[in-house]
């Protein structure tokens, strides 16, 4: 049988359902004979909810961190050139990356709406 | 949703598409954790982007003896921590608040929470933020930051203690 000290300790993580079953069990049986307790569990609980709920107030991170990781990942492209124009057209690209796989792609643009050709970093991250 | 090991796995073996599925996953919980640890938007996004490429260069070499999570933020906080050293040998950026303020009653009850987090000491913050934000154990927090499971609840104690003052 744990005592006050040790069940005000363990009080966060039963809370957040992670400790041991044995743990949890012996928290469980404490709890039951001890009010001050309940009432240690009841103010940890709230405050989980109150924390859980201000930590997602926190803002996601901007999508430019994705572009750069994803640039990181695949390599930096050395070289590019473009043909095409804006409203109707085709559009040829060649890059060279860092890893030194050349990629072509192609696209036709209509009224501005780019319809993919052929990509040949197809498996490539998007 | 796919299971965080096997996405891990595919990773390692260059899936691009389970790359982008983890970074789904994880990209906003590091920047919440750098955000906490750091209290500056720009450290953040760069703890976030250093974190997320090391994952993918060294998805091969997680052992598997621990969460793919603690794994993670291990990475994230060994990051944060690298960044800290760099800025303290340079012109260090001010703090700034968690988020824009908004005068909504219900929000400005969070903001009061994430202010009486950020009076916290690093050290209790992160813990907070590990234990009721991401649901670690304390088992799994003690070996994110490599100090004794005792260190880990008495840390929590005193965090737990000045946010009920703080909060009343």
């Amino acid at each position: 049988m744990i005592g006050c000290d040790k069940a005000r300790e363990l009080i966060p993580w039963y809370v957040n359902n992670t400790l041991a079953e044995d743990e949890a069990r012996e928290i469980a049986s404490h709890l039951a004979g001890c009010p001050t307790c309940r009432e240690e569990l009841a103010q940890a609980v709230r405050l989980s909810w109150e924390l859980r709920a201000a930590f997602d107030r926190i803002p996601t991170v901007p999508e430019r961190v994705w572009e750069k990781v994803r640039t990181r990942a695949q390599g930096i492209s050395l070289a590019r050139i473009d043909v095409g124009s804006f409203l109707l057209g085709l559009s040829l690209g060649l890059s060279i990356t860092r890893s030194g796989i050349p990629k072509f792609k192609s696209d036709l643009r209509l009224l501005g709406r780019k319809v993919a050709l052929f990509n040949s970093s197809k498996g490539g991250l998007k | 949703m796919p299971d965080t090991r096997d996405l891990l796995a595919r990773v390692a073996r260059r899936d691009a598409r389970a790359f982008r599925a983890l970074y789904t996953q994880y990209a906003d919980r590091v920047f919440r954790y750098a955000l906490t640890l750091l209290h500056n938007r720009h450290l953040a996004e760069e703890v976030t982007q250093e974190t997320m490429a090391a994952v993918w260069k060294g998805a091969g070499s997680f052992s598997g003896r621990s969460q793919v999570s603690t794994w993670i933020f291990g990475i994230a906080r060994n990051q944060a921590h690298t960044l800290l050293r760099r800025e303290a040998k340079g012109e260090r950026r001010p703090d700034e608040a968690l988020f824009l303020p908004d005068p909504a009653p219900a929000v400005e009850r969070e903001e009061r929470v994430l202010a009486a987090v950020g009076t916290l000491p690093e050290e209790q913050r992160e813990i907070v933020f590990l234990t009721f934000y991401e649901n670690l154990s304390y088992r799994a927090i003690a070996n994110l930051l490599a100090i004794p499971e005792g260190t880990v609840k008495s840390r929590m104690y005193h965090a737990k203690r000045r946010l009920a003052e703080a909060l009343g």
